[in-house]
């Protein structure tokens, strides 16, 4: 046989061989197709609307935050969680201060199908997002099938973004919350049909798909308590640069700050443009994103949490930016536009890469007097006390900056053997509410070791404070 | 596929993961050109599914999906590499071992696995990871002439290999 005979013969061959994914392979997969993220498109009037969100940012989060290993087995299905404990665990800023105030409603409702229960723990809805927290084991992954196909209010579907949270708990238990932002309000009471119909068992191993029908129903009564709508009519406009932004409401409640609005923007914001023309491999390119802040009147921006759009061709789009409660007397906010700008690499395909590598810089870690290590053009992080205990250790610290969301999370420690101790976003709490001041629980690290600080350096992104819209709350 | 490729950069998660589970096998393949463990592959391949799904809304032509995800295949393997400081497999791990030729059921797949880490993993970037000769080279920063010859003796070794399983299982 000639060589390329051959060459035709062997790619024949493979591409009809019968090998299968490893078991581990496979189930890690299915593990990750069951948490991407709905894109949600508006079935009513099946007219195209696009939806962006930042909750896929959260979900990821969640997801790297569980670490998708899968856990040893021979561990029973059925066992009792701690019911109550699904918003404490694994709950956004607002969720855990909704839970603190005792605004949130305990369900503890479990349903077993199939040898697998799962528990629905609680649920909080307060016209802006419905979150919905359950426990199950962490045997298992449930494969969610979409927002509308998930949740109904009434009987009738919810048309809804999505993002969500898992964490593993102790005793082989998982809390996962999902988190919905409706396109339409809901009732101020209403049933709620939550359900799912697969889930992964994962077992020494290998992944196991089961089909059932996990059936949940609950009254859901709208958090009415706190809740303050202020609506602009007519909208509070800015314009700038091609941008113009048209605010119509701003929300708050004990979860959630939501802020309505419309904008037009220039298509170089719009990265994900499908008609985008093929930059030649290699080259780089300087994409622009808008993003938002929201300021309280002391100058301090509120947590962001996610951010979902939708647009009819021909319209402006309609942007709904949610950010954690504010939990002081506030009588107004700014809503401050930011551009951030990252640089691309192309693929040659339409495709492109982060070109721009994140540094890093280490600092010895003094465990008797505060430090300040810079984080770039950001601005700083300062070490204010360390704690060892035989199980964990506790450090105190303080964010200063303009990306104190970013900057909160970008550190760790690492000891001389290049050992690192980390930790996710639900290990840190603010301590204050008028500074950046966290106190994070990390692994036990033994006293006697020598430590340094590793920071990331952050880059500032363009303010574009001509657009700045002071929005006026009804109080 | 080209339909499934069109929903899925529409939004369209079951289209996207329709797709990859198509390509989830020479994903696989191409990862094991690079990583010792399935483990490894897997982190690898998830990461992949993660970063493609984010950006799939961004890919213009859906003739390319698969070059595409390859491409990042291949970028976060180099980076599982780079964290775990392993050494990119192309030194020989064990020698190429001849079949009984009395096994009647083989697949050509598993001669693949026998051949010395540097065909294998030339065998597997060129026919399941879709590489060219000239894009191996440079994945794997050895020159042109020597991913040919690679190439060349790799379809040496599995034609004659291929001939003599073929012809022992036909005795049987």
């Amino acid at each position: 046989m000639n060589e390329q005979l051959w060459g035709r013969k062997i790619q024949s061959e493979l591409d009809s061989s019968s090998i299968a994914l490893p078991a581990l392979v496979r189930d890690r997969m299915d593990g990750v197709y069951s948490q991407l993220p709905d894109f949600a498109t508006k079935r009513a009037n099946r007219k195209r609307i696009l939806w962006a969100s930042a909750c896929v940012i959260l979900l990821l989060a969640g997801i790297f935050a569980m670490g998708f290993v899968s856990p040893a087995m021979a561990k029973v299905l059925r066992q009792i969680p701690v019911i109550g404990s699904a918003f404490q665990t694994v709950g956004d800023a607002g969720i855990q201060h909704a839970v603190e105030r005792g605004l949130a409603s305990t369900v503890d409702q479990t349903v077993e199908d199939e040898g697998v229960a799962v528990t629905l723990d609680q649920v909080i809805y307060d016209g802006t997002r419905l979150s919905i927290g359950i426990l199950h084991s962490s045997d298992i992954t449930i494969l969610i099938p979409g927002s509308s196909e998930m949740i109904r209010a009434d009987g009738r579907e919810i048309n809804a973004s999505m993002g969500g949270s898992t964490k593993a708990l102790a005793d082989g238990m998982t809390a996962t919350i999902y988190k919905f932002t409706p396109t339409e309000p809901l009732p101020e009471r209403f049933k709620l049909d939550f359900h799912f119909n697969e889930v992964s068992m994962n077992k020494d191993g290998r992944s196991e798909k089961i089909a059932g029908n996990w059936w949940f129903t609950t009254p859901v009564v709208k958090i009415t308590e706190g809740v303050t709508v202020t609506p602009f009519d007519p909208p509070l406009i800015r314009e700038h640069d091609g941008i113009r932004i048209a605010v119509t409401e701003v929300t708050t409640t004990p979860l959630t700050t939501q802020v309505a609005f419309e904008l037009v923007e220039p298509a170089m914001f719009d990265s994900m443009l499908p008609g985008r023309e093929v930059v030649p491999k290699g080259e780089i390119v300087v994409d622009h994103r808008l993003d938002y802040e929201l300021l309280d009147s002391n100058g301090l921006s509120l947590e962001p949490l996610s951010m979902s759009w939708s647009q009819k061709a021909g319209e402006p789009a309609k942007v709904v930016a949610l950010f954690a409660p504010v939990t002081m007397d506030v009588q107004s906010f700014t809503l401050r536009t930011i551009d951030r700008v990252d640089k691309m690499r192309s693929r040659g395909d339409g495709s492109f890469d982060g070109a721009s590598t994140p540094q890093i810089s280490y600092a010895e870690l003094p465990l008797d007097t505060p430090i300040s290590v810079k984080q770039g053009e950001a601005g700083e992080i300062v070490f204010k006390s360390i704690l060892f205990e035989k199980d964990q250790t506790w450090i105190e610290y303080e964010v200063r900056g303009t990306e104190p969301y970013i900057q909160d999370g970008a550190w760790w420690l690492e000891n001389d053997e290049g050992e690192q101790y980390r930790f996710d976003r639900y290990d840190r709490t603010r301590v204050s509410q008028d500074s950046y001041d966290y106190k994070v629980k990390l692994p036990a690290i033994p006293s006697n070791e020598s430590l340094k600080v590793a920071v990331y350096q952050i880059k500032s992104d363009e303010r574009k404070k001509q657009l700045d819209i002071q929005l006026p709350l009804n109080r | 596929m080209i339909g499934d490729v069109e929903l899925a950069r529409r939004g369209d998660k079951e289209a996207f993961i329709r797709l990859m589970r198509m390509l989830e096998l020479s994903l696989y393949q191409t990862a094991k050109a690079f990583l010792h463990s399935d483990e490894d592959c897997a982190d690898a391949m998830q990461e992949t599914a993660l970063r493609a799904y984010r950006s799939v809304r961004s890919l213009k032509n859906p003739e390319y999906l698969k070059t595409w995800i390859v491409r990042i295949l291949i970028n976060e393997c180099k980076r599982v590499l780079e964290k775990k400081r392993n050494i990119v497999p192309l030194q020989p791990e064990y020698e190429p071992a001849m079949m009984d030729p009395g096994y009647a059921r083989f697949e050509l797949r598993e001669l693949v696995d026998r051949l010395e880490a540097p065909q294998r993993s030339v065998v597997l970037l060129y026919y399941y990871g879709g590489l060219t000769v000239k894009e191996i080279a440079e994945e794997l920063n050895v020159p042109e002439g020597t991913i040919k010859s690679r190439l060349y003796k790799a379809r040496e070794i599995l034609g004659t290999q291929y001939d003599r399983l073929s012809k022992g299982a036909e005795n049987l």
